[in-house]
């Protein structure tokens, strides 16, 4: 069966800090975001956090979960894409890696996600647009959030690949977290790309616990 | 039929669904079967559900900032939704949440039983869930009185993972007392309701008590098994052991059911396939 696409609206904008519903995010699941090893067998889960493994488990046995992972993604987006057979309006860009090329943690998953659809589909129009200036820390790890600026910054487009570039970009990236990856590549792009379209697809939106229960560990259970 | 939902679009319409003549899980139920694939924004046009948009993003921003809940749904042709739901008779297309949604893909068991269980029947319950939580297997149950709220507690109190299937919206409780245990169980664990908002508030309670058995058959579909701690023959629990049966899925009734000679169920289920259990051992060696 086919799988819907979720939009981010006012059932779940309040999740994303930097997010409305007028931003045209769409997501396929809800990634859960709590302790390590509690995640009972969510396959979902298991899904996202193979998909992100760090590029220095590389050789490792595990490392094949990745590249299954990688492939399920193809599989999905282009699922989607031939269920709406508009593939041919977009260029497609992904969200860059927060390492640079020559850095030993680059990862492009999403690019291999990405290539691997275009070499389903004829008509995508696949594009490395806009790349990464220096080292950023992965926003999970970091100790500051840096700002939609600071991001924006830190970001260049490829004046080469600007020209023939369609008017709609959807920007690809795995998790949705507060959106402001999202809204510094989108900003970037309407910069250098006068009068484009830019929506974002997730393969999942994170989802915090809800806030914690005001009774600790120690306090007797109210009931 | 585009491939693109609005999740918040999608209740409205859902409940609007609701709001027809005579509605119920099982006629809701038809409408989607014989629209293989459709949403409920698919079989309602915007006006009809329009009015009903602002109705429930009012509803989720006061769960969110009255509650404090992060309220969220399952709906049918999204990655997140649990196949297993499939197995119910009439499948509920919709379900809202608020909590941890991993527990619902772990192990589980239903743990039912009387609104007015014996000292015995609370011990019973208190005792298989403590072996349970042993086990990593998630609790679930009702949230009613009686065993449903002895199998939560006992659940939290030994440290384990419990979810409650309610028969009122989530925005409601029932019974009044189990406020704070509905709270906990969605802040710390996973709180679920198939129950439309807007029809609940719409109708008087004597409508309203026909939701408590319908969730029965949700909470026998998200689990692997269900077991009967203490029922008389008229019970509601009784829903869910014909569920569980339907459903393809294992029921255990304890012993001491059948030890009472004032209830034919226990040997009734018995035939149908259901297990009898001596020592708690023979749940743990079944699923």
């Amino acid at each position: 069966m086919a799988v819907l696409i979720n939009k981010i609206d006012e059932l779940t904008e309040d999740d994303h800090y930097h997010i409305n519903k007028g931003d045209g995010c769409f997501y396929f699941l809800e990634y859960p975001s709590g302790k390590k090893d509690e995640y009972y067998g969510n396959k979902n889960y298991s899904y996202i956090h193979n998909f992100k493994k760090s590029v220095d488990r590389k050789g490792k046995p595990e490392w094949k979960y990745k590249g299954e992972a990688i492939d399920e993604t193809i599989d999905l987006f282009d699922q989607y894409f031939k269920r709406r057979s508009n593939i041919s309006m977009f260029t497609l860009v992904p969200i860059p890696p927060s390492k640079i090329k020559s850095n030993r943690l680059y990862d492009d998953r999403m690019s291999q996600v990405l290539r691997g659809l275009a070499l389903r589909n004829e008509k995508a129009d696949f594009r490395e647009l806009i790349l990464t200036k220096d080292n950023m820390s992965p926003s999970h790890e970091a100790n500051f959030r840096p700002t939609i600026q600071e991001i924006k910054d830190n970001y260049k487009v490829d004046d080469n690949l600007i020209k023939g570039c369609r008017k709609n970009i959807i920007l690809f990236d795995d998790v949705l977290t507060s959106g402001a990856h999202f809204c510094a590549a989108r900003a970037i792009l309407k910069e250098k790309i006068e009068g484009c379209n830019v929506k974002g697809i997730f393969i999942a939106r994170r989802v915090l616990p809800n806030p914690a229960y005001e009774y600790d560990e120690k306090t007797e259970l109210p009931f | 039929m585009t491939g693109i939902i609005s999740p918040i679009e999608e209740i409205a319409a859902y409940e609007t669904l609701w709001e027809q003549d005579k509605a119920s899980f099982k006629k809701i139920a038809e409408i989607f079967r014989k629209n293989p694939g459709s949403k409920p924004t698919d079989i309602l046009n915007e006006s009809q559900y329009f009015k009903n948009l602002s109705k429930i993003i009012n509803t989720i921003q006061s769960l969110r900032s009255v509650n404090k809940y992060r309220p969220n749904l399952l709906i049918n042709g999204t990655l997140n939704y649990p196949e297993r739901l499939r197995d119910a008779r009439e499948p509920v297309e919709l379900l809202y949440y608020t909590g941890k949604l991993d527990l619902i893909y772990s192990k589980s068991v239903a743990i039912v039983g009387t609104r007015n269980p014996t000292n015995d029947g609370v011990k019973r319950t208190e005792r298989l869930v403590k072996l349970l939580v042993e086990n990593e297997i998630t609790v679930v149950s009702g949230l009613a009185k009686g065993i449903d709220t002895a199998a939560h507690t006992s659940a939290i109190k030994n440290g384990g993972e419990t979810i409650a299937v309610i028969g009122t919206p989530l925005n409601q409780v029932y019974p009044k007392e189990n406020a704070n245990l509905q709270d906990y169980i969605a802040k710390r664990h996973l709180l679920i309701s198939q129950v439309p908002f807007i029809k609940y508030e719409s109708q008087d309670y004597r409508s309203n008590r026909l939701f408590f058995p319908e969730r029965n058959k949700t909470m026998s579909a998200i689990t692997e098994a269900t077991v009967i701690i203490e029922a008389s023959d008229t019970s509601g629990t009784l829903i869910q052991a014909r569920a569980a049966i339907q459903q393809g899925r294992k029921l255990f009734i304890l012993n001491s059911c059948f030890e009472n000679k004032a209830i034919s169920w226990p040997s009734f289920y018995e035939k149908k396939g259901a297990i009898r259990v001596k020592d708690f051992d023979d749940i743990l060696n079944n699923i």
